[in-house]
């Protein structure tokens, strides 16, 4: 081997570091792009379960409180959290006959950057659900049972 | 010297590699990480919240029930009515007032909402009435008999329902009259009460009246008046009137004083009453007015309370009725 084929072994020997790092790097960064995404989709269902369940405990708590008198009225204020998954979301109730489920009533929740909906069977039998309302602030929505026996997502007017 | 540089420049390029893809990881991993954080649901006040506004509906209810039934009274006798003439009403919120002010200082004791409860008379009104179901015994015999029950709705009642449609007066001393008594659709019959009022002429007083040795009448009329009442010629009650004095009285003759029993329960239906003896005159009563068999309509039953449940997260309403029974 003279010193000239020596030179061109080094300079190839970089231009194969460069090119393996390179793909190493690429495959890195696609394959953490990837599992981002789908852990994202995870996280973010996770999370509308967690809100989604927290609801209709609520609604059903207020469908067993409606029997406890007349004319009841309840108005709670709980806490969401603004962004899930670090997406903005929204949430509403909506009829059970568009739900696969065999309920009145249905919740919805989902995000613009999510392709789907998540939804929760609303099963009451002592009250009905306002569909179609949807809170002014997500993050801290009022819920409240109305003198009519409604459940709804704002104050009763 | 060009040996080391090349080596000082492959040290540089490898520390580039090595913090370059130690943030990509780093970066992946607080991405992950905040993926995965749980939903920040702050509803655990909420859920206390509502979880002691249902326990304290409940506990309240239970409590203005047992009060209620433990305080109401007609005619000193324990029956779950108020008597509004009496006030006793008046008495029965002084009570609720002071329960409110026992359970709101519990509650403050031992949680942290804020409970008042208000007794509504006026949305208690004309909720129901008392009927006898046996006119002859007390209301409560002490024995734990109630002879009364309580009714939301009265129409829902079977009763005998008195109308006066024809009366024939004056029959003359020793005589007859009749009266025919029919089922009205019309009137008053939540608020009436029905008497027949006769004037018997009691100037002559006569003997003790035996039957099967045993005194009946005392100082009886001449002739005892005597009612019977009849559906489709069938007696279905009667009822004598004893009475004695110096002067004419005037004897209030209240059909409720009937025990009538048609198969053993109360029925609405067509009933004609025949009184006979004594020295029968006018009867004193207005034809318009007709009657059922009712205690009394003055009474607060199933009295309503407006209950109210504050905590940080909470706010609860209800109007609560506390049943009297029936």
């Amino acid at each position: 081997m003279t010193r000239a084929d020596r030179g061109v072994s080094i300079a190839l020997t970089h231009a194969f570091t460069f090119a393996i790092t390179a793909i190493l790097v690429s495959s890195l960064l696609v394959g953490a792009g990837d599992l981002l995404e789908d852990q994202e989709q995870r996280a973010a269902t996770q999370q509308f379960e967690e809100i989604g369940s927290d609801v209709v405990s609520h609604v059903n708590t207020f469908d067993r409180l409606n029997e406890t008198g007349d004319n009841v009225t309840v108005t709670i204020k709980p806490t969401y959290p603004e962004q899930v998954a670090n997406r903005p979301w929204q949430m509403e109730f909506a009829d059970g006959d568009d739900s696969p489920f065999e309920t009145e009533y249905a919740l919805n929740i989902s995000s613009d950057h999510h392709p789907y909906t998540v939804q929760y069977p609303i099963d009451t039998s002592n009250t009905d659900v306002d569909v179609g309302e949807r809170p002014a602030n997500q993050d801290n929505p009022t819920l409240s049972l109305c003198a009519d026996g409604t459940i709804r997502f704002g104050d009763c007017s | 010297m060009a040996m080391t540089a090349r080596t000082e420049e492959r040290g540089q390029l490898l520390f580039v590699l090595a913090i370059f893809i130690s943030l990509t990881i780093i970066g992946s991993v607080v991405l992950l990480n905040a993926f995965h954080a749980p939903a920040d649901v702050g509803a655990t006040t909420e859920r206390t919240g509502l979880d002691a506004a249902e326990d304290t509906s409940q506990q309240v209810s239970s409590d203005l029930h047992d009060l209620y039934m433990q305080t109401a009274t007609a005619n000193g006798e324990p029956v779950p009515v108020l008597n509004t003439t009496a006030g006793e009403h008046k008495e029965f919120a002084t009570l609720v007032e002071n329960y409110t002010n026992a359970s709101l200082a519990t509650s403050m004791r031992y949680e942290s909402g804020l409970i008042n409860v208000t007794f509504d008379p006026e949305a208690s009104e004309d909720e129901g009435v008392v009927l006898r179901q046996n006119n002859s015994a007390p209301l409560n015999d002490g024995a734990g008999n109630n002879h009364w029950v309580v009714v939301e709705n009265a129409d829902a009642v079977p009763y005998v329902y008195l109308n006066v449609t024809k009366v024939e007066t004056n029959p003359g001393p020793g005589g007859m009259f009749t009266m025919h008594m029919n089922s009205p659709s019309a009137n008053d019959p939540d608020n009436a009460e029905y008497n027949l009022t006769v004037l018997e002429n009691t100037t002559t007083t006569g003997a003790d009246i035996f039957v099967n040795g045993q005194q009946v009448c005392r100082e009886a009329l001449a002739v005892p008046f005597e009612v019977e009442l009849t559906s489709d010629g069938v007696d279905v009650g009667q009822a004598r009137r004893c009475s004695h004095g110096n002067s004419p009285t005037y004897g209030s003759f209240n059909v409720d004083n009937l025990n009538i029993d048609q198969g053993a329960k109360r029925v609405e239906g067509n009933y004609s009453v025949v009184a006979t003896g004594g020295s029968v005159t006018s009867p004193d009563f207005d034809d318009s007015v007709s009657g059922r068999k009712k205690l009394k309509n003055d009474f607060i039953y199933n009295p309503h309370f407006r209950l109210r449940y504050e905590s940080p997260g909470v706010q609860y309403q209800a109007n609560v009725t506390a049943l009297g029974g029936g």
